[in-house]
């Protein structure tokens, strides 16, 4: 446990020491803040054209959560499709390069401290990443208690939504430490990174060309189909399974690699 | 303090080295001598539990290498060919982080850290960043990380390549203080002649992955004279 969170500290304060850490919370928070404020802006236009045409059916299915929460939640899960690789590129192609891989090999640690350790501390930070959106529905809330019209966020969209945003980064993340542990080289690890989590993503649209059980498996296979439905407030334990499952086979897979040194 | 018996590594069809065998008793520094490509590296990367060897058996303080890696990485500290530094760390908290890797206890890292800095020379730059420190430096960070945690045995894989002269006689005091204190057993690789004389008391010299010559370096010295450099020529070429 202590060569654990000895790797996970090490790779968190690697994240701070350098810009990655502040290049990737910067960017990403400046693109969530943007979105934000045009959701917000568009959410107040409609309200004024509905209002202005008197169509009171219409108003009453504008609200926040499908008109600004939702497309945020879902926008930081494509989100993670560039930045996972990014944070994930140099953990073990970096070590390798650098040769700071045989000190690791040669310390009284496990492959395994190795593996979950790294595992951690890029997930701490795309857990915070995936955390962050939760702030804007509890702006919106503050802010409609505080003008008197009370809140009219609805948090089980948001909960559930966050949690599955959250799994989809953590999933990502092993995923890119699998293929980081497959090269010396931190650019071909962020590009096939980028590309398998790409591939992932576009799944379900190839399985439009496919027929019966093989249709349902590749969609399945798709992780966007399981964040919309935790986006929209609808969490199956399918969904749960699905995130836990591929990042529990991609750290095993990682493992596999990793303690191939040291039969090689 | 080390038996290595028998010890081949083959990578598909090279055969790296073949049939090692010797031993080393506690409190020794041997100086692994031979030309590039002799199989120095090698040898030291499997002493040190990097790679597995093809056959042929490694004890450490009478434990098995292959074996029982976990508690024999405990009594190594190995300074491979190129330091392994973080470049983004600074050199107080690489050492930390080393000590943690090595499992020291938590109370004596910050001392630890400060004893083997002392040792390398290298306490006034602490706070540096790896990064930003020249290799002679580099080079003592990675000396001063193999010695946390006061090791049994030293594993030094060509320690002064690279420096200035200068900086090649500060580690080699550095490894000679060691070797004087009898309390590390210590193998160290080089291609230089005069870096063996300097620093150990025995010789064992590797050529094309096989041993040709196992003696301290007084008795070579009385058996092919003092032109030890003749000497060696003619074996790495046999």
């Amino acid at each position: 446990m202590t060569g654990i969170l000895t790797i996970a500290r090490k790779e968190l304060s690697i994240y701070f020491t350098t810009t990655i850490g502040y290049v990737a919370f910067g960017a990403y928070t400046f693109v969530m803040g943007l979105l934000f404020i045009t959701s917000v802006n568009r959410f107040q236009q409609y309200t004024e054209l509905y209002l202005a045409q008197q169509k009171p059916d219409l108003l009453e299915q504008l609200n926040f959560n499908d008109a600004i929460i939702s497309p945020m939640l879902s926008t930081a899960g494509w989100m993670f499709l560039f930045f996972v690789p990014f944070l994930t590129m140099r953990l073990f192609a970096e070590e390798k390069s650098n040769r700071t891989f045989e000190l690791l090999m040669t310390a009284p640690i496990t492959s395994l401290d190795m593996v979950v350790g790294k595992f951690l501390g890029a997930s701490v930070l795309v857990v915070c990443m995936g955390v962050l959106p939760a702030i804007y529905p509890l702006i919106l809330h503050i802010y409609g208690v505080s003008t008197g019209g009370g809140s009219s966020v609805e948090w089980a969209p948001v909960f559930s939504g966050s949690l599955v945003i959250v799994l989809l980064g953590v999933m990502f993340t092993a995923i890119g430490l699998f293929i980081s542990a497959l090269t010396e080289s931190q650019v071909v690890a962020a590009l096939l990174t980028f590309a398998w989590l790409l591939i992932l993503c576009l799944l379900p649209s190839f399985a439009s060309r496919l027929e019966g059980d093989w249709q349902t498996l590749v969609e399945f296979l798709g992780p966007l189909a399981h964040v919309a439905r935790g986006v929209r407030g609808r969490l199956h334990i399918a969904d749960l399974t699905y995130f836990t499952t591929f990042s529990v086979v991609f750290l095993v897979l990682t493992l596999r690699v990793v303690e191939s040194h040291r039969w090689r | 303090m080390i038996e290595v018996q028998d010890l081949t590594k083959r990578y598909r069809d090279h055969v790296a080295v073949e049939g090692l065998s010797f031993e080393i008793r506690p409190g020794e520094v041997v100086g692994f001598l031979g030309p590039n490509g002799a199989g120095k590296s090698t040898t030291m990367r499997i002493l040190a539990g990097y790679m597995p060897a093809t056959s042929g058996s490694v004890r450490i303080g009478g434990v098995s290498v292959f074996d029982e890696p976990m508690q024999v990485k405990k009594k190594l500290g190995y300074l491979p060919e190129i330091p392994p530094v973080y470049l983004d760390m600074t050199v107080a908290s690489y050492l930390g982080f080393v000590g943690r890797l090595k499992k020291l206890p938590r109370r004596t890292i910050p001392s630890e850290v400060e004893r083997v800095a002392t040792t390398a020379g290298i306490a006034h730059i602490l706070g540096r960043l790896i990064r930003n420190i020249s290799k002679g430096y580099r080079q003592r960070v990675g000396l001063a990380q193999a010695l946390l945690g006061q090791p049994e045995v030293l594993i030094l894989d060509e320690p002064t390549v690279g420096l200035d002269p200068i900086q090649i006689r500060q580690v080699r005091e550095v490894i000679t203080q060691l070797g004087a204190k009898r309390t590390h057993t210590i193998i160290l690789s080089t291609h230089i002649l005069s870096e063996v004389r300097a620093t150990c008391q025995r010789v064992i010299m590797l050529a094309h992955g096989r041993i040709v010559l196992d003696d301290t370096i007084d008795n070579i010295e009385a058996t092919h004279g003092t032109n030890l450099e003749e000497a060696f020529a003619k074996l790495a070429a046999q």
